[in-house]
């Protein structure tokens, strides 16, 4: 079977052609054309050879988890997924790594709790975390901004609520976590009866 | 204001083949368990945080990524080279503590292990994980 660098069989049609095909019974072409029915065979082999090895490591014991085992590693994958990225603790100078840094999700467990606080009047809804800033003088606090989306009580004074809300979730952080909230972007999106 | 550079700290990272030369030994598997035990009692450190490598490692017959490197208990990594150790701890903290003053912590009290380990501290990284309340 001649086939170019490019993948081209020598009658001039690509491999992969082929290969989409292989399920197939033969176009006309590939019926008469001695390079394509050599791909195709080639190709049947592989496919054949493909489907046996698989078979096998389906059923070969060895090559099974226990199903704890399984379960722990799914739980504990889930658990870093849910975590999101690591955001550094304190600032360092720009080609120094950070080497103390605190979970996305820690910062927003934080959040939700403080927004709790606020609880009927706001409901924080989602909350994201953006634009950290770690570079520079390691004695300044590192600075995030967060983005929250909320709903409020029916009635109330939105900037008032907001503003206390941000006020809150600026304190809560700095205590909890001891960075700094350099911006906050809340949207409202919904408004609901206490 | 000008930063002033600092000195680099010395420090590798797996994969490198001077690290993959480090032979594996029992004062490492002691150094492990003091340093587990050192930052468990630090205030508001509940727990080491197995991550998914940990658990992998665990599956693994023998460590494929560097055979020489210890089977370490999950949350805590060490990577020594010479007398220069690098340690990687993850864990949970207690919500009724502030984050970066236990990270700081448990950096300066991993930091004073090695010294008094005759070790020259390398890159000590701590990763919170998770606040527990």
């Amino acid at each position: 079977m001649a086939v170019t660098t490019d993948g081209r069989l020598g009658c001039g049609r690509d491999i992969d052609e082929v290969w989409e095909n292989s399920d197939d019974p033969p176009t006309d072409h590939e019926t008469h054309c001695p390079h394509c029915r050599a791909a195709r065979a080639s190709l049947t082999n592989l496919n054949q050879a493909t489907r046996e090895l698989k078979t096998q490591d389906l059923t070969d014991p060895t090559l099974h988890l226990p199903q704890e085992l399984l379960n722990k590693v799914i739980s504990v994958a889930r658990a870093e997924i849910r975590r999101g990225s690591q955001v550094p603790l304190r600032r360092t100078h720009v080609h120094t790594e950070p080497n103390l840094s605190v979970s996305q999700q820690a910062i927003a467990a934080v959040v939700w709790r403080a927004s709790d606080h606020h609880l009927p009047t706001v409901e924080t809804r989602h909350c994201s975390i953006s634009n950290v800033a770690y570079h520079g003088d390691p004695t300044t606090p590192v600075e995030i901004g967060l983005g929250i989306e909320v709903s409020v009580c029916a009635g109330v004074s939105i900037p008032q609520v907001i503003g206390s809300l941000r006020k809150h979730l600026i304190a809560a952080v700095q205590e909890h976590i001891g960075i700094t909230v350099s911006s906050i972007d809340v949207l409202v999106k919904d408004v609901h009866d206490v | 204001m000008s930063e002033q550079p600092s000195a680099p700290t010395p420090t590798l990272t797996p994969g490198d083949t001077e690290a993959d030369e480090s032979v594996a030994t029992n004062a490492d598997d002691d150094l492990i368990r003091d340093a587990v035990r050192t930052v468990v009692q630090i205030p508001g450190i509940l727990r080491l945080e197995p991550r998914l490598k940990d658990v992998l490692r665990r599956v693994a017959p023998t460590n494929l990524f560097s055979p020489s490197q210890p089977r370490t208990p999950q949350g805590i990594s060490i990577v020594t080279l010479g007398s220069i150790t690098d340690l990687t701890v993850d864990i949970t903290i207690s919500s009724s503590h502030q984050a970066l003053a236990t990270a700081k912590q448990a950096e300066e009290a991993l930091k004073e292990l090695l010294r008094n380990n005759m070790r020259e501290p390398g890159r000590i990284v701590i990763n919170i994980l998770a606040f527990e309340h």
